[in-house]
């Protein structure tokens, strides 16, 4: 199966196109982290937070 | 709502905190043993017996009483039992206790499975002491933490993914709608790990035999050191690093009684830390031959690595915020306070060490150790007896026997900890500047290597001993503080809870409902997601590299080993010669200057597995070839202080007496053939004469050198008869013809005329 991608790899054609693929990947990451975090409310937070502290009796 | 009983399972988190405790005091106390051996080589000499007359062994037996333990005492050896203790046995332990105590109370639910929970428990013990019995026999596959030959690696999958099934099917019945992050923390675990063990342990076993396991990597030379280091670094990230944290964001909140100082920052730090964490592997690889696009990706991402660490420390360490006060009097709190210091000492070291600028000093000194033990012993150490002395009490329903004695434990254990790292910095420094040194007429300032580690041996290598010592007195301390723990309290195996039922809603995402709220309800998704994240950066480095042929540049001058010199190299795997020695000359004028013409990729392209080792505390080896005499080599092994005074190399008289097992030579070659090494039809035809041969010129050339010699194997002879075993049929001769290969295939009048092929395509 590797061989069939492997002309995409070895090609230096294609390696400019690879590496700008990676970088905008990278930082689509890290853009979509931010955003999901941003967009949660409050109470979430709070009651996540809260949950190892009413887990148990004892 | 109704509301629903069900019992949490203890009786499994109490084997797991036995197992975590025994394990730690093994791992410590095999940590002192090697520490021992690095200042006092002739311990095992003592012990079993020695042909010097100054040394009066315990049991007062000769040469043959060392010999006859078959380097079960080698440091090579007793080194990978201590990393495995530590990793697996300690650590590994140690999370499995946290994680079985704090998901079934954050979910609310006992674990999925007690068969599968028992499974995991008894196979993972089972692991370890396979471990430690194969290693002390010398089966190990060479490659660092990943020392276990192919039958354990099988049953370390095995057990890995019960462990996950386990997990996934204890979330499943969960009675708690969101998945706290700590969880999040033990499947990215869970997932990474899994994905590296299996595509680092790639290897084909010689043969099916259980008995006497052998194999080889599926990857050769620099892509086997690629994939190795791709695991070996994120053995650190996903063994010793998230799980942990995943104990961080339960314990710590649990034993300050306040919520995690910010959840929104948990998450990111999560996300980020197993994203950027697997490209980082590479820069174990800075200056060898690895191709330098990999290098600087490993680099870059190194460095990055400290925005997502430092994020997590300091939500760790403000978690505290306004508990401060009992800081002081709570010593739980002082073992995470130290801990988490030490996450971040670590994880501001580990991208300092991997700029080109430190590593060229750090690489191959102990400057690496002394960071490993920093995160292994200060971070996860202290996380793990922290979360012990709040967890015993709570499991056994009673209060800590002793504050005291756990203060106690916590300053000893601290002062254990700058009793080794410190004179650990200062040797790597030492050896590291001193390597470099040259004198005004060009000439290396300290041409002999073992300038180089004397100087350590006198002080700082027993300090270190000293402060592993500390910390494992720490370590017993704990034993005795938990065991009075368990004398006053009262356990309950099944201890009952309650908590409503969770209503079924359908896992297609609600109106309303945030993306990632809906992420964390899909445990599945979560667990694929993560798998993504931590295999891209894989992908990207390992992908081209592998596929890539003008990675690695063939050499039309290097062929294959001989059948000797490939029995002589598994010796050298055998006693687990790499711990010590590396066989990689970087590109440096002092490394070219000592050790001869810098490594290049296109040589290794037959070493299954490869040896690059990662430390020297011998010289290294990769131009050994033709350096020293036949003679010299068989004096060094019998004992390494005859021809190098001073010398902390053990001795290896077993590999002057035993004979050389020729019988899988065939099976061996015939397995490499099947990992593309060019073997003909002839190279298998000529096994036993090309053997003969070799062997028997290497012979005569020690003879020759030394006829004393000569003149007590023939007296040997006519003693012992028909059992007797010429010096050409015995393992040295085969370890001396490897050694005596190394690094000979190019010389650097040959290189210039060399031609490259391969362009690429």
């Amino acid at each position: 199966m590797l061989n069939y991608f492997k002309e995409a790899f070895t090609d230096y054609e294609h390696a400019q196109t690879l590496q700008t693929i990676s970088l905008l990947l990278f930082v689509a990451f890290f853009l979509a982290l931010i955003y999901f975090i941003w967009k949660r409310p409050k109470e979430y937070y709070k009651s996540e937070s809260e949950l190892p502290l009413d887990d148990d009796q004892n | 709502m109704q509301m629903q009983t069900f019992k949490y399972d203890n009786k499994i988190v109490k084997y797991f905190l036995y197992a975590t405790i025994f394990w730690a005091i093994m791992a410590f106390t095999f940590g002192v043993l090697v520490a021992t051996l690095k200042f006092f080589p002739e311990l095992p000499d003592y012990i079993f017996g020695s042909d010097d007359g100054s040394i009066r062994s315990l049991f007062g037996g000769g040469i043959e009483g060392l010999a006859a333990t078959n380097g079960k005492m080698g440091f090579g050896r007793l080194r990978m039992i201590h990393t495995t203790f530590a990793v697996f046995a300690f650590v590994g332990n140690g999370f499995f206790l946290g994680a079985y105590y704090s998901m079934q109370r954050l979910l609310k639910t006992r674990m999925g499975s007690d068969l599968m929970s028992w499974i995991h428990f008894w196979g993972w013990q089972l692991f370890i002491a396979l471990s430690l019995v194969s290693f002390l026999y010398g089966f190990n596959t060479s490659k660092e933490y990943a020392e276990h030959e192919w039958p354990l690696d099988i049953l370390i999958a095995v057990v890995w993914i019960i462990f996950g099934a386990n997990m996934l099917k204890t979330i499943y019945k969960r009675r708690v709608r969101h998945l706290y992050v700590a969880i999040w923390f033990y499947l990215g675990t869970w997932t990474a790990v899994a994905m590296l063990h299996i595509f680092n342990n790639l290897e084909i076993p010689i043969s099916w035999s259980l008995a006497a396991p052998k194999s080889y990597s599926l990857y050769a030379g620099v892509q086997d050191a690629l994939v190795q280091w791709w695991y070996g670094h994120n053995a650190v990230a996903f063994v010793l690093t998230t799980p942990i944290l995943g104990l961080m964001y339960y314990f710590v909140p649990k034993a300050a009684n306040r919520p995690v100082f910010s959840y929104k920052l948990s998450i990111i730090h999560f996300w980020s830390l197993i994203f950027v964490y697997i490209w980082a592997g590479p820069h174990h690889l800075l200056y060898t031959s690895l191709p330098a696009w990999v290098q600087a990706v490993g680099t870059g991402f190194s460095i990055m690595l400290l925005a997502p660490s430092w994020g997590g420390m300091l939500n760790g360490l403000l978690t505290l915020r306004g508990a401060w006060d009992r800081v002081r009097e709570e010593p739980v709190l002082k073992f995470f306070v130290v801990a988490i210091t030490c996450y971040g000492m670590a994880t501001f070291e580990g991208p300092m060490l991997a700029t080109k600028t430190l590593n060229k000093i750090g690489h191959f000194t102990d400057w690496v150790p002394a960071h490993v033990h920093v995160g292994t012993l200060g971070w996860n150490g202290f996380m793990i007896f922290g979360m012990i002395y709040w967890l015993a009490p709570k499991l056994f329903n009673t209060k800590l026997a002793s504050n005291k004695l756990a203060n106690a434990h916590f300053w000893i254990a601290t002062l254990g900890i700058l009793f080794w790292v410190i004179p650990m910095y200062v040797a790597g420094w030492t050896q590291g500047l001193m390597w470099q040194q040259f004198n005004e007429d060009g000439t290396l300032k300290y041409g002999n290597f073992l300038q180089t580690v004397t100087i350590l041996k006198d002080w700082l290598y027993p300090m270190r001993a000293f402060g592993g010592a500390l910390y494992l007195t720490g370590g017993v301390l704990l034993v005795i503080n938990v065991w009075r723990t368990i004398r006053k309290g009262s356990y309950i195996p099944n201890e009952e809870a309650e908590a409503p039922a969770l209503v079924k809603i359908s896992s297609a995402r609600k109106k309303g409902e945030g993306a990632h709220t809906w992420l964390e309800r899909m445990p599945t998704l979560l667990t694929i997601l993560s798998f993504v994240a931590v295999a891209i950066g894989g992908a990207v480095e390992i992908i081209p590299t592998i596929v890539v042929k003008s990675n690695v540049p063939t050499i039309a001058s290097v062929t294959p080993y001989t059948p000797l010199e490939l029995e002589g190299r598994d010796l050298f795997i055998r006693e687990g010669c790499n711990a010590c020695h590396t066989q990689m000359i970087r590109p440096f004028r002092d490394e070219v200057k000592r050790y001869g013409e810098y490594s290049k990729p296109g040589e290794y392209v037959y070493d299954h597995p490869f040896l690059w080792g990662s430390q020297r505390s011998g010289p290294d080896l990769h131009r050994e070839g033709g350096k020293n005499p036949d003679a010299w080599h068989y004096k060094h092994m019998w004992d390494p202080r005859d021809t190098s005074p001073g010398s902390i190399m053990p001795r290896y008289p077993w590999l002057i007496f035993n004979k050389l097992d020729r019988s899988k030579t065939d099976i061996k070659m015939k397995t490499m053939v099947k990992l593309g090494v060019p073997y003909q039809e002839e190279d298998f035809d000529s096994i036993t004469p090309s053997m003969n041969k070799q062997a028997l010129a290497i012979e005569q050339s020690i003879f020759e050198a030394d006829s004393k010699l000569k003149e007590r194997y023939e007296k040997e002879a006519k003693e012992k008869g028909d059992n007797f075993v010429p010096l050409r049929d015995r393992e040295i001769v085969a370890l001396i013809s490897y050694l005596q290969r190394l690094g000979t295939d190019i010389s650097t009048e040959q290189t210039e005329t060399t031609t490259i092929i391969g362009t690429g395509k």
